[in-house]
């Protein structure tokens, strides 16, 4: 009975959703390539394998870099290293979002001071003060994607908590207060079940955040360039002056990639939030 | 160009011939309303009574001309001889609000928010050309809100509408309707969430409008009987987008005459003395009711076996009144 | 507006009566709520600007030294050591350094020490000059693209699920993820390498003229614009399709207004909720903004802080930090300033 009803349901979400349905393909070519690198990659992406600065061949599909290294590979390196920093942010916002969000509408004296501290994080410049905290204490790619993780909180605790707002004040959940059932337990149960999907939509939006203001302090030189990821691909093609030697691949490729893992998550996220919206 | 329709009889003000109005939904098209025809006549308040979703403000956007995509409406609604259905967006444009203008249910807010009561009401005299300039426009302004017993005008005409009350706001969109002088007022539930003096306020002034031959003609519509009661020249009965009953304010409210079983529900509802209480609705539907039969089939006490399965004709029973049930014929 | 009702008033009451009826818009607890807010705000980023040299490992006055001696082999290990030792008050308890911190940095010359690369020039001038750079990009993109972005958005919302709608809608959701500095290195490949028409980089060629600069500004706020006009044009589209669902359009429609006055009246609505985003997003353009100037060698603050960075000159990343808050904290104060005057319900929040 209850595979079946979780199968409609699912079934319910996918029907007509073409953007889900092209989100999920997308984000799974990309699992899919992280897969791969665990059993096999074309050569080292670190070792210089062949000429300096060639084209896409039937040899190099990607080209190499200006030391001969094998784009490719570190193509696929790429993806894993992007994909995990990206989901770490994620976790760690929905986290600290659904627990600040749940708290907020939940406990009085917790609301005002939290969704102060929201305005404040919210109105910083993100990437300005990210950068003034890498260049300083040079943390590592983790810790980066940490850090973005806390500061992305405030976007799903605003919508976790309007979302439990109004299922505090259900007929339901009243009765289930006044029989003395403990406030925690109601939040838990009931509430934070809800909430989940909500928060699930809104941390894919922060990872695309994430994504890309990692691969934007790659860009500018900070985090652990040795740590290969997109961002930091385009660094070094940038910092080989590869546009104007005419090395292209180097540069559209990973960029590319960013885009389209990132449109990826979009689209999954827009896809599920017209679904909740339309329930 | 409009032509003057070969139905039209000037009698009558407005001519709704067999107007079938359907809205499209997600799985289905649901009919609002279905094959209506009534007339409206010069210096009349015409009145339609239903419960909400027998189709009564649809006939009423369908008036004015908003009824479009993917919505579909057939049929023909005749003001004056024009047919407004076939009217192309410019002259709709000219004819709404200057041959019929509308009153809005109070619970809408139907006004601007973020520009003050005089701006729209001045950018509406503008625009329809009722005044030529900024100040010819306020002047006429004040003197409309004069008519409906606005106090201050000069100073509400400065107010933003959240600033105003709900009676006042109602009188204002009053004001604002028969600023051009329509020849029809609709009036779609003027007095539903409205405080009780409120409502009779609004409705003594609907009442001296018309009178004043501000406007021509008035059709009323609301599921508040009292309200009927108190304006209506004739009324009209809706139920489930068909006309059930028709007839003068007597044939329809006295309790003695005849009536379709749906109406005498109602009146039996509302009247606090009533006697008769013995018609009652059917708690559970009854399942035998087919879409060729009558609408009201599956709830009504008195149905026979012909009534789910053929749509009853109207019967007239005096010269004003007929009713649309196969217990009188 | 009450105003028009006045006829025959001398200029001075005129002027008056205007004032009076902005200043009437804001409730006083508005105000002092907004601007305390700002307030806080801005302290907790001078409080983190402060906090941060303390937070690496040793004590910074060496690690200060180090990189200037460094950058300038001249320089004297020693001598600067103290300097920076008596900048920064490193002798002092925690909470004076603290305090001789906040009087130097509130100021019109904020002080944050001096600039590692260019010894000893302050490192508030050195950022200084490129925040305005910096704004010129960012203010003129802005403009451009919110101002298109309404007509789009809305034009969208009134052909909602025709055409257009549907098909630039997911072509902006992918537009939105693309990175600014990437987007910049494929322009600079195609334009200005490979087709040759503008310049690859700077401000400005030999001299500031202006055509000069127009020409340098093309590409880079070319780019700002694709990437920002599609936010806005999704959020207006957003806020016109629920004006134009609204009970007083259908009032309006109605009332048979011209097409001209009833686009007046959902572009008016629909300006409240998009002015709330363009000013939301400075604080994430910022960013875009930065790396993108990085790109075309544009002497603006992303410069600064890119060679910042690999220098390690860590007083002018405060000193940058400092003034991309100031912006973003000035523009969301604007904006908080700006609702009242569009929508008059806003104020009695």
């Amino acid at each position: 009975m209850s595979e079946s009803a979780t199968f409609r349901g699912l079934n319910n979400i996918l029907y007509k959703n073409s953007f889900l349905k092209a989100g999920i393909i997308i984000i799974s070519f990309f699992i899919g390539v992280i897969l791969v690198t665990f059993v096999y990659l074309p050569s080292n992406p670190y070792a210089s394998v062949g000429p300096d600065f060639a084209p896409p061949s039937y040899s190099f599909p990607f080209g190499t870099t200006n030391i001969g290294q094998n784009i490719l590979s570190q193509w696929m390196v790429g993806t894993g290293s992007t994909l995990s920093v990206g989901l770490i942010a994620a976790v760690v916002s929905m986290v600290f979002g659904v627990m600040f969000g749940i708290s907020a509408a939940f406990v009085k004296h917790m609301d005002e001071p939290l969704m102060r501290s929201a305005d404040v994080i919210l109105t910083l410049p993100t990437l300005p003060l990210m950068i003034v905290l890498a260049a300083f204490l040079k943390p590592t790619e983790d810790l980066i994607a940490i850090i973005i993780g806390i500061l992305s909180w405030p976007a799903t605790a605003r919508v976790i908590r309007s979302t439990s707002l109004s299922i505090k004040s259900q007929p339901y959940i009243e009765v289930a207060l006044m029989s003395g059932v403990p406030k925690r337990a109601i939040m838990f149960k009931d509430v934070f079940f809800h909430t989940l999907p909500i928060a699930l939509t809104y941390s894919i939006f922060s990872i695309i955040g994430a994504i890309l203001t990692i691969a934007s302090l790659n860009f500018l030189g900070l985090g652990n360039l040795s740590y290969i990821t997109w961002g930091s691909m385009i660094a070094l093609a940038n910092d080989s002056s590869a546009i104007y030697l005419g090395a292209w691949w180097w540069i559209i490729i990973p960029g590319l990639s960013i885009i389209l893992l990132s449109t990826g998550f979009a689209f999954i996220a827009y896809g599920l939030e017209t679904k909740w919206r339309s329930i | 160009m409009i032509e003057k329709n070969n139905l039209y009889n000037s009698t009558y003000l407005m001519q709704v011939k067999d107007l079938t109005i359907s809205y499209a939904q997600l799985r289905n098209t649901k009919r609002a309303v279905n094959r209506v025809t009534f007339e409206l006549k010069y210096g009349e308040i015409l009145g339609i009574i239903g419960e909400s979703g027998a189709g009564k403000s649809t006939i009423g956007l369908a008036i004015l001309g908003m009824i479009k995509k993917p919505n579909e409406i057939t049929g023909q609604i005749l003001v004056e001889g024009e047919d407004v259905t076939k009217m192309t967006p410019n002259e709709l444009e000219a004819y709404r609000w200057t041959k019929v203008s509308m009153v809005f249910q109070t619970a809408m807010n139907s006004l601007n928010p973020v520009a003050t009561v005089g701006t729209s009401f001045i950018r509406l005299l503008l625009d329809k050309r009722l005044a030529k300039s900024v100040t010819e426009a306020r002047q006429l302004a004040v003197k409309f809100l004069r008519i409906v017993n606005l106090p201050l005008p000069g100073v509400v005409l400065t107010m933003y509408p959240h600033e105003m009350s709900g009676g006042m706001k109602q009188r204002l969109a009053l004001a604002m309707a028969i600023s051009a002088l329509p020849k029809i007022l609709i009036a779609d539930e003027p007095t539903t969430a409205l405080d009780t003096i409120n409502q009779l306020v609004i409705l003594e002034l609907i009442k001296e409008i018309k009178e004043q031959k501000k406007v021509e003609s008035v059709i009323l519509i609301s599921h508040d009987l009292a309200v009927h009661a108190f304006l209506d020249d004739r009324v009209l009965v809706m139920y489930k987008g068909s006309i059930v009953e028709r007839g003068t304010r007597k044939d329809v409210f006295s309790l003695d005459a005849p009536h379709h079983p749906y109406t005498s529900n109602l009146i039996n509802s509302s009247v606090l003395d009533s006697t008769d209480r013995n018609v009652i609705t059917k708690e559970i539907p009854d399942a035998r009711k087919t879409d060729n039969g009558c609408p009201f089939s599956d709830l009504c006490p008195e149905a026979m076996e012909k009534c789910f399965t053929n749509e009853p004709q109207e019967v007239p029973i005096s010269d004003t009144h007929s009713i649309k049930c196969f217990l009188y014929g | 507006m009450a105003t028009r009702a006045m006829g025959n008033y001398s200029h001075q009451e005129r002027i008056t009566s205007f004032f009076h009826s902005i200043s009437s818009r804001y409730t006083k607890r508005y105000l002092i709520k907004r601007l305390s807010n700002t307030v806080i705000i801005f302290f907790v980023v001078l409080v983190i600007n402060f906090i941060i040299p303390h937070l690496m490992p040793g004590n910074f006055a060496i690690t200060y030294a180090l990189q200037i001696v460094r950058e300038h082999p001249g320089a004297s290990f020693g001598v600067v050591y103290h300097r920076i030792l008596n900048l920064f008050g490193l002798n002092h308890p925690i909470y004076i350094q603290f305090l001789d911190y906040m009087r130097a940095v509130i100021s019109i010359h904020p002080n944050f020490g001096p600039s590692f690369q260019f010894y000893p020039t302050n490192a508030w001038v050195v950022v200084e000059m490129a925040a305005k750079w910096t704004l010129l990009l960012l203010g003129t993109s802005q403009i451009i693209a919110w101002g298109v972005g309404i007509l789009v958005g809305i034009y969208m919302a009134q052909r909602k699920d025709k055409f257009f709608d549907k098909v630039f809608q997911p072509v902006f959701y992918a537009l939105n993820t693309i990175p600014t500095f990437w987007l910049g290195l494929i322009f600079i490949l195609i334009f200005a390498i490979t087709l040759k028409v503008l310049p690859p980089a700077g401000a400005y060629g030999l001299t500031p003229t202006i055509p000069s600069i127009i020409e340098h500004m093309i590409l880079p706020l070319s780019v700002l614009i694709i990437l920002s006009l599609p936010s806005h044009a999704l959020i207006i589209r957003g806020a016109a399709l629920e004006v134009l669902s609204s009970d007083f359009i259908t009032a309006a429609t109605a009332e048979g207004l011209k097409q001209g006055t009833l686009y007046k009246i959902i572009f008016k609505n629909s300006l409240l909720p998009s002015l709330t985003q363009l000013f939301l997003s400075i604080g994430y353009l910022i960013g875009g903004v930065m790396t993108l100037e990085y790109t075309f060698s544009y002497p603006g603050m992303g410069t600064v802080i890119a060679s910042a960075v690999l220098s390690e000159d860590y007083p002018v990343l405060q000193a940058a930090l400092y003034i991309a808050a100031l912006v973003v904290l000035l523009s969301n104060l604007s904006a908080d300033l700006l609702y009242p005057l569009i929508d008059p319900r806003v104020s009695y929040e």
